[in-house]
């Protein structure tokens, strides 16, 4: 087992340092440069400002000095979002607040789109299956936006009854972690039942039953558990996406989360953000795949880790 | 033992969710520092005077705005956006200030300042600051503030974008380049309350410069060699009517009356947050339901509705928006083909289709409104370089396809397919859509149309590297000059790489020509080259537009951009 996390750890250090490299790299190849703007500056004036953020340097060497800092714990300072405020203090402020929203979020996916799977596949055919299908496919389907706008017009505007901005009170929690979590409720509840599908048709099931099990057992603690692991699957990296924030589900309700500095730090060619917030996401990603993988095997023992199918 | 290994899984699952809040629950209160604690008392050594914190009795207004999303920076020197000077206007003061005249208006008055003389030759101002001026710490505003806060703004290590504004300070353009010191520019302290300026020539609207969000007075003991002094509350210490007490970034940030500010009693609401978010449909939302007071931003379908059941207002901007051409190529390197585009198109359905908002059509490169620095108004006394009346669109058409044909190039024949460039956003798609149309129908011209991110279309635009581009400009004082000077050979806003001799000498000329009459007479003159050359075809100028709840009065604002709240009152 120890072995195989040092084997693990070298591989996720790897993987970052590559993830870190190619996002250098293809960041830098975007025409643009962060420093110009309307106001026309002096070409002094931008030559200043690349050496003050060490822009002026060869590539390899901005990459090699970006690295090496990163590794003393220093991911820089913001040069557009938030002008010289440091990179891990953004970070630090505002992954706490995308993880709130985002923990409850996944919660309440996992908690109803589990058990909405099940009773879909108990009920094979049936109309409840057909019912939820349809709301499971609506769901992924429709984009985030669509529903986070939709919430915030009936209940914020037209009904007033729950606060449309930030995240004052419990209330403010409500419309938000709906729309972050209904796409994955909905998947969840899906690949649950097409898993679920699958597990009752094996042998062992049908012994169960002929055993005389009650269907209750068979479908909880038989079959629910072999059919978790795609689930876990789905549920590991997704995650790490949910709680590092849904940049359309922020914008919309004003909340001062992390998403918004992966995808506005890019139109603004803030590099250090751009890093900062790349490898932090690849990092907590890579931490994921390596839960999901020991959650393996305490669902199934038979899957033997760093063996096999390494 | 089957049992254990259930409570471990269990365990681990819930650590893939649940147990990630632990590492974020606390901490997320870096910008909700209490309020710095105020020391009524003050030190001896800058002033000498003794603080008092003022007297105010509660106005029972706590104004609620959104102006933008997070600014990019509240740092004077380096700020150069609209939002970014709000804040900065409203925690420090220039020498001069924007006052509430009239219902919206504003003018500038006495701010720091209480008195000021212009030496003869027009070169040398001499302030004179207030006695009861003193930072939201305590500590008496001096004239060495002024200088420390001028000279950041021009020393090269700050790389401010806005250092350009004072080039017409002594030295200014020599310590950019870094030829000289920022010590030698042409500010000093002639005492604790006297700053004087000296100029390398004349400026009309500097006077108007004293206000400007980029000059104000600056502590050196708390700014130097602190670069993020303006993050936390106990640091961002100003001068001026409000102080910002919290900062909860991506969230709001919130200022309340500055104690120690001259006019501390007369100060309106108990309390300004400005909100900050980025979505115009959350804005609306927000402001429907009384979050928000006053938003300046709202989803462009709702403009027509709002507009026309009055709770949308509109305020005129000195700001162009215009198609600008890159002149060095051919087709258009031919003048007659850059008339034959500009007068093809139809200002008047832009805006009264497209931008919705009460803008002007443009019938000339600078806006309405704005002063010749002589008294007058520079667009009433210009004129109009063509007509705009809907009547006349179909002659001025007719008059396109003229000049087309006498370009060589009768009803569009032979013409190449050109590109139009603008910035990603859905206004300024639509506006290239209609231009593409209109030249289209009106003269048989096709257009590709492309758009770019921002920071790759400054870059394009920047280079010359395309055919028309969408071009706009707000002023940043209140004078013809701050538009014409973009056309001045090797300008960084040439986007049109365009050059006339005449024209940068009639620039030069107007820019130390102190007799006002003459200077205002060359600036009209350059306006009629740069116009009857076609460099650019402005399509309307700019409006403001915000929207207020019905207990709120007393805001005001400036035509370069800028809402005032210090004033605002309840109805």
């Amino acid at each position: 087992m120890i072995k195989y996390c040092a084997k693990r750890l070298v591989v996720a250090a790897a993987t970052v340092l590559l993830i870190a490299t190619i996002t250098f790299l293809l960041m830098n190849a975007v025409p643009g440069s962060p420093f110009l703007s309307e106001r026309g500056q002096s070409p002094q004036v931008i030559a200043k400002l690349e050496a003050k953020y060490g822009m002026d340097k060869p590539l390899i060497i901005q990459l090699k000095n970006y690295l090496v800092s990163f590794a003393q714990g220093d991911m820089g300072v913001s040069i557009k979002m938030q002008k010289n405020r440091e990179v891990s203090g953004i970070i630090a402020e505002k992954f706490p607040v995308s993880v709130r929203v985002g923990v409850i979020a996944l919660i309440w996916a996992v908690i109803v789109g589990i058990p909405l799977g099940c009773l879909a596949a108990y009920n094979r055919g049936k109309w409840i299956d057909s019912l939820l299908r349809i709301v499971t496919t609506a769901g992924v389907a429709v984009p985030g936006f669509v529903i986070a706008t939709v919430l915030l017009v009936i209940f914020g505007v037209v009904l007033k009854v729950l606060p449309t901005t930030g995240l004052d009170s419990w209330k403010n929690y409500i419309m938000p972690c709906f729309s972050l979590g209904f796409y994955p409720m909905c998947y969840t509840a899906k690949l649950t039942r097409s898993s679920m599908l699958d597990a009752i048709n094996q042998d062992y099931i049908r012994t169960a039953r002929a055993k005389g099990l009650s269907t209750s057992k068979i479908i909880f603690k038989h079959a629910l558990r072999n059919s978790l692991i795609p689930v876990v699957t789905y549920i590991g990296p997704l995650t790490a996406y949910v709680i590092t924030g849904g940049f359309v589900v922020e914008t919309v309700f004003s909340i001062p989360g992390l998403g918004k500095y992966f995808v506005q730090s890019i139109m603004n060619k803030d590099y250090p953000i751009i890093m900062g917030t790349t490898i932090f996401l690849s990092i907590l990603l890579v931490f994921m795949m390596f839960v999901v993988d020991i959650v393996y095997k305490l669902i199934d023992p038979r899957i033997q880790l760093g063996k096999g199918g390494e | 033992m089957r049992k254990s290994k259930k409570i471990l899984a269990l365990a681990m699952a819930l650590c893939m969710t649940v147990g990630l809040t632990a590492c974020g629950g606390n901490n997320n209160t870096t910008g909700n520092t209490p309020p710095a604690a105020n020391t009524p008392t003050t030190t001896a050594s800058a002033g000498g005077s003794t603080a008092t914190p003022g007297a105010r009795t509660a106005t029972g207004l706590d104004l609620t705005a959104c102006i933008a999303s997070e600014p990019e920076t509240i740092d004077p020197s380096l700020n150069s956006s609209v939002d970014g000077a709000t804040y900065v206007m409203h925690v420090f003061e220039g020498l001069m200030k924007y006052q509430k005249v009239g219902d919206t208006d504003s003018e500038i008055v006495y701010g720091q300042a209480e008195s000021h003389e212009v030496s003869d030759d027009g070169l040398v101002y001499t302030f004179h600051l207030r006695d009861d001026i003193y930072w939201s710490d305590g500590v008496p505003v001096t004239a060495n503030d002024f200088v420390y806060g001028w000279q950041r703004l021009v020393d090269p290590n700050t790389a401010s974008d806005y250092c350009y504004i004072i080039d017409m300070v002594k030295n200014s353009t020599k310590i950019q380049s870094g030829e000289l010191q920022p010590s030698e520019l042409g500010i000093v302290a002639l005492d604790e309350k006297t700053v004087q300026i000296t100029l390398e020539s004349p400026c009309v609207y500097f006077m108007e410069l004293g206000a400007f969000a980029s000059l104000m007075p600056l502590r050196k003991d708390i700014v130097e060699g602190n670069d993020s002094w303006t993050f936390d509350p106990a640091t961002y210490v100003g001068n001026g009517c409000y102080k910002m007490t919290e900062w909860e970034h991506d969230s709001y940030i919130k200022m309340v009356p500055n104690e120690y500010y001259y006019d501390y009693s007369a100060m309106g609401p108990d309390s300004i947050t400005w909100r900050l978010m980025d979505d115009a449909n959350a804005m609306l939302a927000a402001w429907r339901n009384g979050e928000i007071d006053f938003i300046n931003d709202m989803p462009v379908d709702e403009v027509q509705t709002l507009l026309a059941d009055g709770t949308l207002k509109v305020l005129p901007q000195i700001g162009i928006y215009a198609v600008v051409y890159q002149v060095q190529n051919p087709p258009f390197d031919n003048p007659l083909v850059r008339e034959a585009l500009s007068l093809a198109i139809d200002r008047n359905y832009i805006c009264e289709n497209i931008t919705q908002m009460g803008q002007l059509p443009a019938t000339a490169w600078v806006p309405s409104g704005v002063g010749d620095g002589n008294g007058g108004d520079f667009r009433e006394i210009g004129g109009e370089y063509y007509s705009v009346a809907k009547e006349d669109y179909e002659a001025n058409c007719e008059k396109a396809r003229q000049l087309l044909a006498e370009a060589g190039y009768p009803g569009g024949e032979g013409f190449p397919v050109i590109s139009y460039l603008y910035n990603t956003s859905d206004n300024h798609k639509k506006i290239a859509e209609a231009v593409a149309y209109m030249w289209e129908s009106e003269l048989g011209i096709k257009t590709q149309l492309s758009n770019q991110d921002w920071n790759v279309f400054l870059q394009t635009r920047e280079d010359g590297d395309f055919e028309a581009a969408r071009h706009g400009w707000v002023a940043d004082y209140n004078d013809s000059a701050n538009f014409l000077e973009l056309w001045t050979t090797g300008n960084s806003n040439n986007y049109a790489q365009w050059s006339n001799e005449e024209y940068d000498s009639l620039i030069a000329g107007a820019v130390t020509e102190t007799d006002l009459a003459k200077r205002a007479e060359m600036l009209h003159q350059a306006e009629d080259i740069v116009m009857s050359e076609n460099i650019a075809a402005p399509l309307y100028f700019y409006v403001d537009k915000y929207m207020l709840n019905d207990r709120v009065g007393n805001v005001y604002h400036t035509p370069m951009g800028y809402f005032f709240f210090m004033e605002a009152s309840l109805k």
